[in-house]
């Protein structure tokens, strides 16, 4: 006989089900049913847009390709020994890697700021509180044309500041090194109205009677900052630094709409190539394998990111 | 380590005091409570000398130096608060040395410190164990030691007992009263348990409505509550207020029942009178005195409590005698014995007659102390 199902069963009750449960054959055959109609749909779902396209990049890797992505010749891992002994892959494997270096350690550094000056309280802060956290709700396309006003030669924003202060006139986004910083200030600037409002709720939650209690014990508030605040929020702090990392790993609307991966390839970051070369060149195999090397610096750095960073991680 | 205490006062909203006019003198070594019942203020004016609330009005000297306005880390204080505010991610020696690090002592002596304060908490074994392993009893005393280990001689607490359960809660009243003496700490104690303030405190002040009702030692107070508030907020079973009139000049009628005489007239006008459940002798009905009709019936062991109604409706709060089984609807005699309050209109003590007050007409006092 099966037993009724509550959706919550208390922990001792459950424990009792189990007991009473028939050990047979049908008691876990019933089981398999009900795990497989929760995973089924999720299974389904990940199986055709994630596994399927991993494994069919995989495969495409080892093959060279005609012009519609049909494997022709296989190849092995020439695709990769090729990349590996281009000094233009070389190249934007380090614009990638100073790209998101400098993202991360801007958006946690910016985020980190504002939202400790959001928790303050001041007159009008809820004002702020939506500002901060207002690119949230801006989509790339609309944040990039506010950027290229910004930093557009001359017309730009930035250029009229500068010649009226009698700055020299800069060419953004057709210098390489400054349509890095463009690009980098961009993406830093979309990445923080998520980044806020996690640090934000993060600081919220740490109590208040334990900076009153530094104080008494005579912390001054930058002391305060860096021996409570830091390490109360560590764990939101550890998990922003994961996102933003492989985000800005993945970014890609920015950089498409700002500099098409220009001026002479400097902002031509790893997920720009595979862009590139698949769907502009058509070299699938050549794109396949740049997407398995992406995929695997990904996974090593967010694996080093919890072997080292999580120790500092303080979770209550 | 003296703290004085002039005509404090805070606001948050422009004549909305949420305390007003506060004096007291705390000497030096003294265990001094701050009593009154939740949102009295009294958390309120702890922050105001820890100097974590800023004050609106008056002066705050400690050791005769005015630090009305001086941040808290300046006025060498220390501080126990109710949740005990300790740093989960760090361990019970680091928690404890926050303060001194903070300071930048030498690491020698954050050391040598630390483990005195420890070992007089008794929680060496525990000092690498971060908070979240240790019991609610433990973490207090963690946050004890870190109060002991910054050497301040002025030490806040604020309900550092309330989160303990019953039984510790009363060993550790000792501990902190025999850690207080050891080390010639001036404590001043914020609590809402009137039993914890008066086991405890040298001196207790009492708030509430935002004002200072009394400041006076425990068997001040018990005995000579400035008015109703504090009669009836300390001593258990709680006083019993009834309703009076003094209708002649000497003659007092409670609760439209019982008559006092007066040695001393008193203006003809209504009063409350005070009487403890242990100030009343509880009689067999029948023997002339006046009765009333038993309630509700309390066993407490030791005691038996009587919720009883006077004739007129007044409630009465008695302590049986021992052996009697009392059941509600049972008639029973009072006779009032022990000592007797009378407060104005306004709920001022006016006279306190003590001892054997005799019931009726013919009532004698033993001996009368006038407070108007």
């Amino acid at each position: 006989m099966e037993m009724t199902h509550k959706p919550f069963p208390s922990p001792t009750k459950a424990k009792s089900v189990a007991k009473e449960r028939p050990r047979g054959f049908n008691g876990h055959r019933h089981d398999k049913y009900v795990a497989a109609a929760f995973l089924g749909p999720s299974l389904v779902v990940l199986g055709i847009f994630v596994f399927y396209p991993m494994l069919k990049t995989l495969y495409l890797s080892l093959f060279l390709t005609n012009n519609v992505g049909r494997p022709t010749v296989f190849v092995g891992l020439k695709n990769y020994g090729t990349l590996l002994a281009s000094s233009a892959y070389r190249a934007s494997f380090q614009a990638t890697l100073i790209y998101v270096f400098s993202v991360v350690v801007l958006t946690l550094t910016v985020g980190v700021l504002l939202a400790q000056a959001a928790v303050q309280k001041l007159a009008g802060i809820r004002w702020f509180r939506t500002i901060f956290s207002a690119t949230m709700g801006v989509s790339v396309s609309v944040a990039a044309i506010f950027w290229l006003f910004i930093f557009s030669p001359s017309v730009g924003l930035l250029d009229q500041l500068a010649a009226s202060l009698h700055l020299p006139v800069i060419n953004w986004l057709t210098t390489p090194g400054w349509a890095m910083v463009a690009i980098i200030v961009s993406t830093v600037w979309m990445n923080l109205g998520f980044t806020f409002l996690i640090l934000f709720g993060a600081l919220q939650m740490v109590p208040t009677t334990l900076y009153d209690a530094a104080a008494v014990e005579g912390a001054s508030p930058r002391y305060q900052f860096l021996h409570v605040t830091l390490p109360m929020i560590s764990p939101t702090l550890f998990f922003t630094a994961t996102v933003t990392l492989i985000g800005a790993f993945k970014s890609f609307g920015l950089i498409d709409l700002m500099t098409a991966g220009g001026p002479n390839n400097a902002t031509n970051l790893m997920v720009y190539q595979v862009y590139r070369d698949a769907f502009l060149t058509g070299n699938y195999g050549q794109a396949s394998a740049e997407s398995m090397i992406l995929a695997v610096v990904i996974a090593g750095l967010t694996w080093v990111q919890f072997k080292f960073l999580e120790k500092r991680v303080t979770y209550e | 380590m003296s703290i004085e205490l002039s005509g404090l006062g805070k606001t948050y909203q422009p004549d909305e005091w949420v305390l007003h006019d506060v004096s007291a003198r705390i000497a030096s070594g003294e265990f001094f409570a701050i009593v009154g019942p939740s949102g009295c203020g009294k958390s309120t004016l702890l922050r105001m000398i820890a100097g974590l609330t800023p004050i609106t009005a008056g002066n705050l000297k400690i050791n005769g130096r005015v630090v009305t306005d001086l941040p808290p880390k300046e006025r060498q204080l220390t501080m126990v608060f109710q949740s005990y505010a300790l740093f989960p991610f760090l361990s019970v020696q680091a928690n404890v040395a926050f303060g001194l690090k903070a300071r930048k002592f030498p690491p020698a002596e954050i050391d040598q410190r630390v483990t005195r304060a420890i070992q007089l908490v008794d929680l060496t074994a525990f000092r690498d164990r971060k908070p979240r392993d240790l019991s609610g009893g433990q973490r207090q005393r963690v946050a004890l030691a870190r109060a002991i280990a910054s050497e301040a001689k002025l030490c806040l607490m604020d309900e550092p007992l309330s989160n303990l359960d019953a039984q510790l809660r009363v060993k550790m009243r000792t501990e902190l009263r025999r850690l207080q003496q050891q080390l010639g700490l001036t404590v001043i104690y914020v609590t809402h348990d009137q039993v914890e303030a008066m086991t405890m405190a040298d001196h207790i002040m009492v708030l509430h409505d935002h004002q200072v009702q009394q400041i006076g030692t425990p068997l001040d107070l018990y005995h000579h509550p400035a008015n109703t508030f504090v009669g009836s907020f300390f001593g258990a079973p709680r006083m019993n207020l009834l309703p009076a009139r003094v209708s002649e000049a000497t003659e007092l009628t409670l609760a439209q029942t019982l008559k006092v005489a007066l040695p001393r007239p008193l203006p003809v006008a209504d009063y409350t009178v005070g009487i403890r459940p242990n100030a009343i002798t509880v009689l067999p009905a029948g023997t002339g005195a006046p009765c009333a009709t038993v309630q509700t019936v309390e066993y407490l062991g030791a005691q038996t409590l009587l919720e009883t109604q006077l004739p007129d409706g007044t409630a009465l709060e008695l302590i049986g005698v021992a052996p009697a089984d009392y059941r509600p609807g049972d008639r029973v005699a009072v006779q009032l014995t022990g000592t007797l309050y009378v407060f104005d209109a306004q709920g001022r003590a006016r006279m306190t007659l003590e001892g054997g007050v005799v019931h009726g007409n013919d009532a004698q006092t033993v001996s009368v102390a006038d407070q108007s």
